[in-house]
């Protein structure tokens, strides 16, 4: 395995992890009231940020001492041709989230009575939180498309 | 995924360059080792460029290292 795709790795599975407990977390703010959640989320999000800075630090350190020779290696033409697949379909999903987040806003301010109704009223930070977790999402999926192309080639 | 179309007899051309290594291939190409590999194992179409300085590191035309089975 070439350290690029270590690399990788290490960024998938900090990002599943930081940020799936992100989510989880701010997913049951919801019983909270709105301000107090609105201030707990931004505190979460402020966590989370730290979290995945130090610990890519750490393991970025710790793969590249493991492996001093291929971490001093520029990346050739066939990672340079993986990101670019791979940010294509990253690109794809973060799109979608980004028409979802401007169809809320919308929604939202054209139809005061829809953001009333309903539950996701009382969601803290919830446009931040639908492009946020859109940007995730397509991090994910642009880490794994770059793995499965490392993995079965392409 | 299945592999690309084009076949190579690098694995061939490596035993008879006084079994040279993956790794020096690389080196001499500038490429990591893995992608010599990928190359190898025919998952990885490799640019002209590279595909030109492989057939030159064993003294041979591109026809003769790589062959297109599409």
């Amino acid at each position: 395995m070439s350290f690029e795709e270590k690399s990788i790795w290490v960024s998938l599975i900090s990002t599943v992890c930081i940020f799936g407990y992100y989510f989880i977390n701010v997913l049951s703010l919801g019983s909270m009231p709105l301000e107090q959640a609105n201030i707990a989320a931004v505190q979460l999000l402020f966590q989370a940020v730290v979290t995945t800075v130090v610990v890519e630090i750490i393991l970025h350190t710790v793969i590249a001492i493991c492996n001093p020779s291929d971490a001093q290696q520029p990346s050739d033409e066939r990672d340079k041709l993986y990101k670019m697949r791979a940010n294509s379909v990253g690109y794809s999903v973060l799109i979608l989230g980004v028409i979802l987040t401007l169809g809320h806003i919308l929604l939202s301010s054209f139809f005061p009575e829809f953001k009333g109704q309903n539950a996701v009223a009382t969601f803290p930070l919830l446009s931040a939180n639908i492009l946020f977790f859109s940007f995730i999402i397509s991090e994910v999926a642009r880490y794994s498309s770059q793995v499965f192309f490392y993995r079965k080639g392409a | 995924m299945a592999n690309v179309p084009i076949k190579n007899k690098i694995r061939e051309l490596r035993f008879f360059a006084d079994e040279m290594t993956q790794k020096e291939l690389a080196e001499l190409v500038g490429v990591t080792r893995q992608t010599i590999m990928a190359i190898e194992k025919s998952k990885y179409s490799p640019t002209l460029e590279v595909a030109f300085k492989i057939a030159e590191v064993f003294g041979q035309s591109l026809e003769e290292v790589f062959q297109y089975e599409g």
